[in-house]
């Protein structure tokens, strides 16, 4: 054979398997800017990064490949905030529908699959937790909330109640993939997050003027099944260990 | 330029191509991502407050308790230090709670902060490593190219054919897609799997590459499929080398068995020709190690052992194996082993081992030395060669379960115990008649020397002291038929002679009760066993007698104990073997000799044996 036409089918195979990695890796490497900045214009950005991850996933015609894209999109539209919410619930569930399709399902790209599966809860407490800290700001000198403020704080209550039981749920399945360690021990830092979360909302409920204290005593007992559900995995219920702010320590 | 070669060069050349660009997207997808962490409100101390005392620690804040003059409702009082004093107590209440919680782990779930990049797979998992792909495909594409074109190695002859063959065996087990090469652990493991699977193949497929023979070619193709059933078929499975370790032993071994059985002349020369005894015996052992194997009856040694007695016997008397019309000399062999086998399983232990195997060889020994004489003329000798060791075995079996003493077994090794067996075989084949019709004399006289031999509970006489007692009773037994054992079942033993050594042996543990040597006693070791063979000698040839007068016998070995434990200055074991060999024909005419002076003494001592 030639050198020409060595390089001639070298270039066809080349063209028609398409080169997914180059983009993969252009995607994530965005991702991980992005994300530190964590600025307005950044999560705007983030969101046009979740949309076009999903496009390529689409597009994508390895099945593996498809699920790394959706994979960024899932965490890209995660992290995108109040951008990207109107975003995740499509990227998760066209990216767990990829995931099915894989030979061995989520054991084929266990780190990938577990990251789509568990974004649309976490972007949910993200964005529960955003109204929370409004809240929490509007407590007065007197320690106090309006009554109006009722029916919304126990509303946030409850939602970080239904993603702590869904990503509580999806814990069994994420032990038991070949995952590293790391991972692990993130969903169940995850839960506490979310559980922390459950307990500031409860608590604020109590700051609420005429907060009826058979409805508060009745989220705490809600409360308490989900501190037991932690501690039955082996996890302090200890909230003053998380902090406050976003950290970012991504390397 | 060869078009085929061509041709094959642009399939490899896309093949590579695309397996690496799949290994770049493995590369990409696999290498660490972001895991953001979740957004997190502020954790204020009132939080805290009401996170721990509620709902278990509620009633501390009502009614009498402790805290309750510092909470209203849901919050906490307006009262001065209301705050504080609920912190110091939440805060004593957290650590009694955690403290009471040993399970948890405060550091579980707090460890990691901010973001993280984490791998796709845990440290060990996962598919072949993107390096690992390119190489294997490479060495796909190698092995396929050197399959189809075997001359390039330049080998020639039939090493080309068979390195071509292996090449493309191997090939077919490289999965041409990475994704399907399995995980990255263990991949040598199962590589060298897959290289000993097509290797074992290419033999099996093309045995006369290797042999030219027919009967081995036939070998090779017999033993290796279970071998290369129980290996991986592709490089994505895993080795399981105890199946292969099971194949080996077991359907390979037993086929390469049959095969050789089938065939003997040809693998073994025509010395084992199966028409020839010598090749029948061969024959016969390979056919039941190949059906039953060769641990199920014996051991490996003991087979062996049994085989190599067989084949004396088969080498010096042929005519015992072919000589028998309507019997083939095969199915004569096969009786042999399965006789001695049924026996030996039912033996008492320690001879259901090793040991009675040694008992079987030594009686084909001993057919091998002196013939069937000692057979029956009618029926199947093969028969008797496991019933003769029975009656030894049986014989012993009374020594060996005796519960008072521990048995002959605390007395002899187990070496020693095929000893004494062996000491009543020979004498068995050299007496014709000692297991016709049924006999069981062989059995009587092994038992009463064993039952005399348990009751040495004091251990007077070493191994070599019984098995010289046991060879002259068997010798003056043999010679003197239903006199020293079995003579009279009317006696407690059934039999004089085991009467009589125990007779000895209780005087003699009377001399050692005495004081034994430092008490001047001479009845143990060498003396007693010379007693012994003495009192046997007489009783063999006056039965009747020593049953008559067996408690004077008694009382002569007691009064000459007695007599030389007193005197020690002037009588030692010399004199105590002659006087008792000078008056135990006295005693055997006359009863007792009452008291002996010292002048009678002399005179027997000085004079002729009476």
């Amino acid at each position: 054979m030639s050198p020409n036409l060595r390089a001639l089918v070298l270039a066809v195979v080349l063209a028609a398997s398409g080169c997914a990695g180059a983009s993969l890796d252009s995607l994530d490497t965005k991702l991980r800017d992005l994300s530190k900045q964590n600025t307005p214009a950044t999560r705007a950005q983030l969101a046009a990064l979740a949309a076009e991850a999903q496009a390529d996933a689409k597009a994508s015609p390895d099945p593996k490949n498809r699920v790394a894209f959706y994979r960024v999109a899932a965490v890209a539209a995660w992290q995108a905030g109040p951008a990207g919410e109107t975003l995740v619930l499509p990227i998760t569930d066209e990216g767990a529908a990829a995931c099915d399709a894989l030979p061995a399902k989520d054991a084929s790209a266990p780190r990938d699959c577990s990251l789509i599966r568990l974004a649309a809860p976490l972007a949910t407490q993200d964005a529960l937790t955003r109204k929370l800290m409004v809240i929490q700001g509007q407590v007065g000198s007197s320690g106090k909330l309006p009554s109006a403020q009722l029916e919304p704080v126990q509303q946030l209550f409850d939602g970080l109640e239904t993603q702590f039981d869904k990503v509580s749920g999806l814990r069994g399945g994420v032990f038991a993939l070949d995952l590293p360690e790391d991972f692990k021990a993130r969903t169940d830092r995850e839960r506490l997050i979310i559980y922390c979360n459950g307990v500031k909302a409860w608590s604020l409920y109590g700051d609420v003027e005429g907060a009826p204290a058979a409805t508060f005593n009745a989220m705490a007992q809600r409360k308490k099944q989900m501190t037991d559900r932690l501690e039955a995995d082996g996890i302090a219920t200890d909230c003053r260990t998380i902090p406050a702010t976003q950290s970012f320590d991504a390397t | 330029m060869d078009p085929t070669l061509i041709i094959f060069g642009i399939r490899a050349l896309i093949r590579l191509a695309r397996e690496g660009i799949s290994a770049f997207n493995q590369f990409e997808r696999d290498r660490p991502a972001l895991f953001p962490d979740g957004v997190s409100a502020d954790f204020r101390q009132i939080d805290f407050i009401r996170n721990t005392f509620f709902p278990d620690h509620a009633d501390l804040l009502t009614g009498s308790g402790a805290f309750a003059k510092y909470w209203s409702g849901t919050a906490p009082a307006p009262v001065p230090g209301a705050m504080e004093a609920l912190y110091i107590g939440a805060v004593k209440l957290f650590a009694e709670d955690q403290a009471k919680k040993k399970q948890v782990s405060a550091r579980r779930g707090v460890e990691i902060g901010g973001a993280v990049m984490i791998k796709q797979w845990a440290d060990g998992k996962g598919p072949v490593g993107p390096i690992g792909r390119m190489v294997l495909t490479m060495a796909d594409i190698g092995l396929e190219f050197v399959g189809a074109n075997p001359s390039l190695l330049g080998v020639g002859g039939n090493g080309e054919k068979l390195l071509g063959a292996l090449a493309t065996n191997l090939s077919d087990m490289i999965p041409d897609d990475g994704d399907a090469m399995g995980p990255k652990s263990q991949l040598a493991e199962r590589f060298v799997g897959i290289f000993l699977r097509a290797g074992l193949q290419t033999l099996n497929d093309q045995p006369g590459l290797v042999v030219r023979e027919d009967h081995l070619q036939q070998l090779v193709r017999n033993t290796l499929p279970p071998i290369i059933a129980a290996l991986p078929s592709g490089l994505a499975e895993q080795s399981r080398w105890r199946d292969v370790a099971d194949a080996l032993l077991g359907p390979a071994a037993s086929a390469a068995i049959s095969t050789v059985a089938a065939n003997p002349t040809a693998f073994l020369g025509a010395t084992f020709d199966p028409n020839r005894a010598i090749g029948a015996l061969t024959q016969a052992m390979l056919r039941q190690a190949a059906t039953t194997g060769l641990k199920q009856e014996f051991t490996e040694a003991g087979f062996i052992g049994l085989y190599q007695a067989a084949l004396g016997v088969a080498a010096a008397r042929p005519e015992l194996f072919l000589g028998r019309p309507g019997t083939p000399a095969d199915q004569l062999a096969s009786d042999l082993f399965a006789k001695v086998a049924g026996t030996l399983k039912t033996a008492a232990p320690p001879f259901n081992s090793d040991l009675g195997t040694a008992l079987a060889v030594d009686v084909l020994d001993t057919v091998k030395q002196d013939g069937p004489r000692f057979f029956e003329k009618e029926g199947p000798w093969e028969n008797t060669v496991g019933t003769m060791a029975l009656q030894v075995i049986d014989g012993l079996k009374v020594g060996l379960t005796d519960p008072a003493s521990g048995g002959i077994k605390s007395v002899l090794s187990q070496q020693q115990l095929v000893e004494l067996a062996r000491t009543f075989l020979a004498q068995a084949a050299k007496t014709p008649g000692m297991l016709a019709g049924g006999s069981t004399e062989l059995q009587a006289i092994v038992g009463g020397v064993a039952k005399a031999m348990a009751e040495d509970k004091n251990l007077l006489l070493a191994p070599d002291d019984w098995l010289a007692i046991a060879g002259v009773a068997a010798e003056a037994a043999a010679a003197n038929p239903q006199r020293l054992f079995k003579i009279n079942t009317a006696t407690p033993a059934g039999a004089i002679g085991t009467e009589v050594i125990k007779d000895l042996l209780a005087v003699a543990g009377v001399d050692l009760a005495e004081g034994g040597r430092k008490g001047g006693g001479v009845l143990f070791g060498a003396t007693l066993r010379e007693a012994i063979i003495v009192a046997l000698r007489s009783a063999a040839g006056n039965a009747k007698a020593t049953v008559d007068n067996q408690a004077a016998l008694k009382g002569l070995a007691e009064t000459l104990s007695d007599l030389v434990r007193t005197h020690p200055e002037q009588y030692g074991s010399k004199e105590w073997l002659s006087l008792y060999q000078s008056l135990i024909s006295r005693v055997l005419h006359g009863g007792p000799i009452g008291a002996l002076t010292e002048a009678e003494i002399r005179k027997i001592l000085e004079g002729p044996v009476a």
